[in-house]
């Protein structure tokens, strides 16, 4: 059963048979803030990251700066679990100077943005370096066209490693 | 508002427990000192308090290639703002709440309670939001931003041996027919109008009581999603809608056999 059912349900008076199969947590250390679970190797190679940026000091760029909020960073963190791709590299995550969060990719002559201002609320970007075309648009909780958009930054690279370019 | 007409009704449902809720964009300085303001607004119905670990932000993405139904996102460390539930009279009704949540669960005490019918229980929620929402703009400030609803039922079918699971779950005999336990979860996307709306979530799994009495089958089906709009209307419609989705589907996934016994009209 999922542990959101478990949670939201108020009573466990019938409880599943097959409980004590529960997941091995692997061990944190007590300072850490967040901890993802039964994750993609991406969320896995970006939890200590998110953790960085969630524990950031207020003050953190030298000015009125808070940390990225705890919320924030959960939609990012199920945002990068939706598009996980085993063939392309995990995103970079900046921190906004407002408790928001941005989802970078910079690869095979493309620059892809996310921000992500709160849950549901998101914008995102894409420049091609070599035509010089760019798009910009608002998302909600719908994020096929971000999916489409890694899928031609990895066939970009497909390309350029034929025509024998750098493809980092 | 009056249930819909076409809507599968059974006289004498298996429900175990009917859980309705919203996450809201959470309350900036918040402290527990504040949550005798909140419970106080839910007294009178909800005498009872208990403390429970808070509920993390759970979101639901569309799109991408990578579903994980099982991924979680959590502090690794106690919140400083506890899940509150605030208990009625009979404890068949709570009221939960945290800094980012409110849910309104209604639920069977030793198999004891009349279901009150969603219609009842859903303007109860309604009129607990507006309650909420006038209280934190009055001590925070803050208007109520509601960025996500849900909507659960978990039914409980008593059993005498899982093998009898075919009986009262669509195509579930050969699945399950011999199995020790049960243990099942899938998820689809709902669409309205062309738009994607809400995943739901169904989980089907043996179970047994507190009191390892009996044995049971226990489905669990719930749908969440963000509602068009932060406003209470919208989240509120936003429930009527994954409830029709979650007794349309119920019907679909049980059996004549199953209908009969619980008394559909």
């Amino acid at each position: 059963m999922s542990a959101a059912a478990q949670q939201n349900s108020a009573y466990q008076r019938y409880f599943p048979v097959d409980d004590r199969r529960g997941e091995v947590v692997p061990f944190t250390s007590a300072t850490s803030r967040v901890r993802v679970t039964a994750a993609s190797p991406w969320s896995k190679a970006l939890e200590s990251r998110l953790n960085a940026i969630t524990s950031l000091p207020k003050g953190w760029n030298g000015y009125r700066s808070v940390p990225v909020s705890f919320t924030c960073a959960a939609f990012a963190a199920q945002l990068i679990e939706r598009l996980y791709d085993a063939s392309v590299p995990p995103p970079a995550l900046v921190p906004g100077a407002d408790g928001t969060l941005q989802i970078e990719w910079h690869r095979n002559q493309y620059d892809i943005e996310v921000d992500i201002l709160e849950p549901y609320k998101v914008f995102a970007s894409r420049y091609d370096c070599v035509s010089g075309d760019f798009t910009e648009i608002a998302l909600s909780d719908d994020f096929t066209v971000l999916a489409e958009w890694l899928k031609d930054m990895k066939s970009a690279r497909a390309d350029l490693a034929t025509a024998g370019a750098a493809v980092v | 508002m009056s249930r819909p007409e076409n809507l599968p009704d059974f006289s004498s449902p298996p429900l175990d427990e009917l859980v309705m809720g919203v996450q809201f964009v959470p309350l900036a300085g918040y402290t527990v000192v504040a949550a005798q303001d909140i419970w106080n607004l839910f007294r009178d119905e909800f005498p009872g308090l208990e403390q429970q670990p808070p509920i993390p932000p759970q979101f639901e993405a569309f799109g991408g290639w990578s579903p994980q139904p099982s991924f979680s996102f959590q502090f690794n460390v106690q919140l400083p703002s506890p899940r509150l539930w605030f208990v009625s009279e009979d404890g068949n009704h709570l009221i939960q709440f945290q800094h980012d949540r409110l849910m309104l669960n209604w639920r069977r005490i030793n198999g004891e309670g009349i279901y009150p019918r969603f219609e009842n229980i859903v303007e109860r929620f309604a009129s607990h939001l507006v309650k909420l929402g006038d209280q934190i703009q009055s001590a925070f400030g803050q208007k109520l931003e509601i960025s996500q609803s849900e909507v659960s039922y978990i039914n409980v079918i008593r059993v005498e041996s899982y093998a009898e699971v075919g009986r009262w779950i669509e195509g579930a005999g050969a699945l399950y027919g011999d199995s020790e336990i049960i243990a099942s979860n899938s998820a689809k996307v709902l669409h309205r109008g062309g738009d994607t709306m809400a995943r739901m979530h169904n989980e089907l799994h043996s179970a047994m009581s507190g009191d390892m009495s009996h044995k049971a089958i226990r489905m669990a089906l719930t749908v969440r999603g963000k509602p068009q709009t932060s406003e209470i209307t919208s989240a509120i419609e936003f429930i009527r809608f994954g409830r029709e989705a979650i007794v349309n589907e119920f019907a679909a996934l049980t059996t004549k056999y199953a209908h009969e016994a619980w008394g559909r009209k």
